[in-house]
């Protein structure tokens, strides 16, 4: 008996161990190479839109996706407010709904598909809920402004919300509700500052602020292993999952070290400021330690983006110094603690990549990703879906 | 006999006279057309006069009671209320005033503040990583005097 406990223990050990060394992804770089034949039926020109107008306008929020179980891709087009559905080789299907009573000067986005029944897209603080056909199941109007919504399950979803509060408190939550009983539970906050990270210079007759994004937002949101939520801290080094209860299952400490903002950095970005100064006349009001002392922190936050592929593999994106590429620190979400499997780097060389998961989507069983570029060099439509293997 | 006077005719009339007085000008009025004819004319005038007052008692107009212009309860109360009512009308299109100038002031600071979280939402969206490599920031540059503001990032101004 004691042997068998014993090979047994062994067995699990090596297991583990086989698995930490063998990464889902290749470590080191990944070359990522685009597939022509996708979506080559698709008139993107047309699809996006043939009001060249709009193309500077809509240039950096063209559109947002998300693929649904049987691999069609659902896409909210933020140019002419529509739901539209393609195929999973990227051919267009039609036009599944016009997303009307929207705030039309924000971006309307996809925020996901909940139990293969509904579609959720959100806008500033509107949520229009589609069944799969297109037609409208339920708009919900919120007290409060949503950076993120995620569908989980069982008319449950996750919001990221920002209440700004009378003065310069903003309190930063995620949010399970239900769409249907309309219940909350805040799982997580954050009181913070709105003139956090930014710099107001009084001129003779203007009022200039300087703000400095990045360490605006503190949670990212994802679901993983189908109905769970996925938190990650952007100024902290730790993720944790949730149940759709409102449940913490468990907590992973990353150890991702922050980037250190170097002071070649953070000379740009003051001469930054000082050629802007300088472009309304009035550069002698720069102040450089100030802008030392109230925008530039030493540090950037841990991370700017969070991906789980298809096997629910967590890729969290880090802030890096080499240009046109993107690292990811690969974690498992299974064991529940979550285990770190390896780091990569993915490279692409003709197109700007945005790993943002309504704009890029990991299938690691199928070895591909695909994703909305801007297709800005050419000028033949503001974006395209397109697909890279690795 | 001598005549009476008019005088002594008319307080004859009036039976204002002495009775000897009397007697003796009423004797004399039977026997003197003259003062007959004045007697008959005074009579008639005092007639008309007696039923003029006997018209005017008739008539009995009721001079109202003075009252002395002290208000009563419900009269002041009245006046209070009026008063009220007044300030209260002219307190409304006073707060009325003050809530247009405030809600136009907000529904500006409103839309500045829908500039910024839709400009902060559109970073959110956009790679993070790859607005790190261009140092985007947003800024916010605003007039005093007219108030009106424009968000904008710094990639726009290179544009």
């Amino acid at each position: 008996m004691k042997r068998l406990l014993v090979l047994l223990t062994f067995t699990i050990l090596s297991v583990n161990v086989m698995n930490a060394q063998n990464p889902p992804y290749p470590p080191g770089n990944i070359q990522l190479k685009i597939d022509e034949s996708f979506g080559e039926n698709s008139d993107w020109h047309k699809l996006s839109t043939t009001d060249e107008s709009l193309y500077s306008a809509y240039y950096a929020r063209p559109a947002s996706f998300i693929t649904g179980r049987d691999g069609s891709i659902y896409l909210v087009n933020n140019i002419k407010k529509e739901l539209q559905r393609f195929d999973s080789n990227g051919n267009f299907i039609k036009t599944l709904a016009k997303i009307t009573n929207i705030e039309k000067y924000m971006t309307v986005r996809i925020a996901g598909i909940m139990d293969n029944r509904y579609i959720v897209t959100e806008n500033y603080n509107r949520l229009h809920i589609f069944n799969m056909d297109g037609s409208l199941f339920k708009l919900l109007y919120l007290d409060y402004s949503v950076s993120q919504v995620v569908p989980l399950t069982e008319n449950i979803i996750a919001i990221y919300s920002n209440i700004v509060f009378p003065g310069d408190r903003t309190k930063q939550c995620v949010i399970l509700k239900d769409i249907i009983s309309g219940k909350e539970m805040i799982i997580e906050s954050k009181i913070d500052t709105l003139s956090k990270g930014s710099y107001t210079i009084k001129l003779d007759k203007q009022m200039v602020n300087i703000s400095y994004p990045y360490s605006k937002t503190n949670f990212i949101l994802n679901r993983i292993n189908d109905d769970q939520l996925l938190v990650g801290f952007t100024s902290d080094d730790k993720l944790k999952i949730y149940s759709k209860e409102g449940q913490l299952i468990s907590t992973l400490n990353t150890n991702i070290k922050a980037l250190t903002i170097a002071d070649s950095a953070k000379t740009e970005f003051k001469q930054k400021i000082r050629s802007y100064l300088a472009k309304i006349g009035k550069d002698a009001d720069f102040d450089q330690k100030s802008i030392d002392e109230i925008i530039l922190p030493s540090k950037m936050p841990f991370f700017h983006a969070i991906q789980v592929d298809d096997k629910d593999n967590i890729l969290v994106f880090l802030y890096t110094e080499e240009k046109a590429t993107h690292t990811a620190s690969i974690y498992s979400s299974i064991p529940i603690t979550g285990q770190y499997l390896g780091s990569s780097t993915f490279n692409y060389d003709q197109y700007k990549l945005n790993v943002n998961p309504l704009s890029m989507c990991i299938h690691f069983g199928d070895k591909e990703i695909k994703a909305i570029i801007r297709d800005g060099e050419d000028k033949k439509s503001p974006f395209k879906l397109v697909k890279f293997t690795f | 006999m001598n005549c009476p006077n008019e005088q002594q005719i008319f307080d004859f009339i009036n039976n204002e006279l002495p009775v000897n007085e009397y007697h003796y000008i009423e004797l004399h009025l039977k026997n003197c057309e003259g003062c007959k004819k004045i007697f008959d004319q005074n009579a008639e005038e005092i007639n008309i006069l007696i039923d003029s007052f006997t018209d005017f008692d008739n008539t009995a107009i009721e001079i109202p009671e003075f009252v002395f212009p002290v208000e009563n309860k419900t009269q002041k109360t009245s006046r209070i209320t009026s008063l009220i009512v007044r300030l209260g009308i002219a307190a409304t299109i006073l707060i009325l005033i003050s809530f247009s100038i405030l809600i136009l002031n907000q529904k500006k600071q409103n839309n500045i503040e829908l500039q910024r979280i839709q400009i902060e939402q559109e970073m959110l969206i956009t790679d993070l990583n790859e607005a790190w490599h261009e140092r985007e920031l947003i800024i916010t540059q605003t007039d005093q005097e007219t108030g009106k503001s424009e968000i904008f990032l710094s990639s726009d101004i290179e544009k």
